[in-house]
């Protein structure tokens, strides 16, 4: 006899014991137990599970562009980077509201996580992988770039939190639920906007002082969004 | 196991869904019969703790709605429901255990023993969008059931549903409301008349009969049509 | 402890001990009150332990009955084919020695892997697989299936 066989022959004639018992049994057990409460690292890794890869190919390519010693000295590799994170952050944030714009808030609110607890860990990790992207590669940019730590870090910051702010404001919307490319397209306009207009005006001529400034509020800005984002549990739809 | 609902009130700018209801259920099903836009979404979700009342509260054995001891019992099927579209029905209910707090080990089990209750383990790996719209409330009503809840709600269950499928549906809430407090919305008298241990109808966000439905009252089908047509 | 995992598993190591449905269900819960008014390390061998006791305690309690009985054996489906099966999966596994069955069960009728074996017997795991292929072969002999 295969092993298969002898498998379903054993398990097939012990019957399977009654489900309303077991389910009454279970239940009682449970009762008697504290509500087992989850880690936030527990947390954290199941949803780690189901960020798709290309979030993490999207932060490797842009790694992997910031190390690279170009043959061609004349690539500006700043820009080349700078023009990306629009898209990494369109990226990260279609992923992190995902749940949410494939209809699956409702059904995540009832579980011991809650949806907002899953969004924080999927918000948490994605952002987390981007910082130290971001952070890494402005270390690898900024002895190239030719220009000094502030304008390295505005060329990558600013239109990061610009695309992710208004993802999230855009998401707020019933179109944007719906639609969840809109981060795409938002990632595309302002990386349009980036390379015809603000690009040149960030390298070159504005003063760190006001560079810092823009930063700052764009990161007070980009933490309201995201507190506004987690909470936002109520739709006024009905 | 009690669920007490006390003054519930939901306004929404100047509408009001839920007018001030109070009632308390025990286990047994509970039909919630009313036409759309009476109120009855609006209360579900209040009791699963998704909406927040404008006032009023609900508690359940003493525990708040908002709190993880309360999810921890809670199985709820909402009148509509996604899925990531890449999920295969058994990664639908793994996710969803994870979710709930089972282990890996007990995920996969529970699944199994999830998929064959609602017949759907020769479908197991093909991806839910593949699913017929039956298909896809049977996962959903499985889903709901992953914790094995001690207040189960389902919104308008039987909805796309065949007639084959709905008896099957039927037994199997009665047997769970042998053991838990079952609230179950529609707006088809038949789906509830038999089973319900109690009925209650709402219109425009307030109760207009809360009790056990009898043949004394006359025909369900009939008060329901003169109430709400 | 994954109480859904190890529910199921239970209730069948002491079915084929018991041979009875609804006795196999009260121990398995039984098995499972004790075990969690208990705390140590290695959780599934303890289960698997106080499970095992209780069968004993069980055997003790009732007389034993003889499979040359008309006692039908009580089952899930009362078909007539699965109750012939059952039957001669019965008889089949009380020709085998008390270790033989032991390892099958676990084996077989709860999916468990070698190594888990190896632990929940105490038995190597060279052994288990050794002992397993012998008490595979014995069995299928017991059934009548010789030939595959």
């Amino acid at each position: 006899m295969r092993d298969q066989d002898i498998r379903e022959l054993l398990q097939s004639s012990a019957g399977t014991p009654d489900a309303k018992s077991k389910d009454r049994f279970l239940r009682e057990i449970r009762k008697r137990q504290d509500t087992n409460r989850m880690s936030f690292i527990r947390i954290l890794l199941i949803q780690f599970r189901y960020i798709r890869k290309r979030v993490w190919l999207a932060s490797l390519l842009i790694l992997i562009l910031s190390l690279t010693v170009t043959i061609d000295l004349s690539f500006d590799r700043l820009t080349a980077v700078s023009d990306l994170m629009p898209f990494l952050a369109g990226l990260g944030m279609l992923e992190a509201l995902r749940a949410d714009m494939h209809g699956m808030k409702e059904l995540e609110s009832v579980t011991l996580i809650s949806a907002k607890g899953a969004l924080f860990a999927k918000t948490a990790l994605i952002g987390a992988s981007h910082l130290i992207t971001m952070l890494v590669s402005s270390i690898f940019l900024f002895p190239s770039a030719a220009s000094d730590i502030t304008t390295v870090a505005a060329m990558l910051l600013i239109p990061y939190t610009v695309t992710s702010i208004l993802c999230m404001e855009v998401e707020r919307t019933r179109f944007g639920r719906e639609n969840g490319y809109c981060c795409l397209v938002i990632a595309f306009l302002v990386f349009g906007t980036f390379r015809m207009m603000l690009h040149s005006n960030i390298s070159a001529g504005t003063a760190p002082g006001t560079l810092m400034l823009i930063m700052a509020a764009l990161i007070v800005l980009e933490i309201y969004e995201l507190k506004k984002t987690m909470r936002s549990e109520e739709y006024a739809w009905n | 196991m009690e669920l007490v609902a006390d003054r519930l009130t939901k306004q929404y700018d100047n509408k009001i869904a839920v007018d001030r209801l109070s009632f308390t259920l025990k286990p047994g099903v509970t039909g919630l019969l009313g036409a759309n836009g009476a109120g009855k979404t609006t209360l579900m979700r209040m009791i699963t703790g998704i909406l927040s009342p404008t006032s009023g509260e609900i508690t359940y054995d003493g525990k708040e709605v908002k709190s993880e001891e309360y999810r921890n019992i809670l199985g709820f099927l909402p009148q509509d429901f996604g899925y990531y579209p890449e999920f295969t029905g058994k990664e639908f209910l793994m996710y969803f255990c994870a979710l709930k707090g089972l282990s890996k080990k007990d995920a996969k089990v529970r699944t199994s023993e999830l998929l064959k209750m609602v017949v759907l383990e020769d479908v197991a790996n093909k991806k839910v969008r593949k699913y017929s719209g039956g298909m896809k409330q049977r996962l959903g009503i499985a889903q709901a059931l992953i914790n094995r809840p001690e207040v189960l709600i389902l919104d308008e269950p039987t909805a796309g549903l065949d007639p084959k499928e709905r008896v099957r549906f039927r037994n199997l809430i009665e047997e769970l409301g042998k053991e838990s407090i079952v609230l179950l919305s529609t707006h088809i008298v038949s789906d509830i008349e038999n089973i319900a241990d109690r009925l209650i109808m709402m219109r425009s966000g307030r109760i207009i009969w809360d009790g056990k439905w009898t043949e004394e009252n006359g025909s369900l089908e009939e008060f329901y049509l003169k109430e709400f047509e | 402890m994954d109480i859904e995992t190890y529910y199921d598993k239970i209730y069948r190591y002491i079915y084929y001990r018991v041979h009875d449905r609804s006795i196999a269900e009260d121990l398995t819960q039984e098995a499972f009150l004790r075990f969690l008014g208990s705390s140590g390390n290695e959780p599934e061998r303890y289960l698997y332990t106080i499970a095992k006791n209780l069968c004993i305690d069980e055997y003790r309690r009732i007389k034993p009955v003889s499979l040359d009985s008309e006692e039908v054996p009580d089952l899930p489906d009362n078909s007539a084919d699965s109750l012939v099966k059952s039957l001669e999966v019965r008889q089949a596994l009380e020709k085998l020695s008390e270790e033989d069955r032991e390892l099958l069960i676990l084996r077989y009728a709860n999916d468990e892997p070698i190594k888990e074996i190896s632990r929940l017997t105490g038995i190597s795991r060279f052994a288990v697989y050794r002992r397993l292929k012998e008490a595979k072969s014995r069995l299928t002999k017991a059934l009548g299936k010789e030939t595959i």
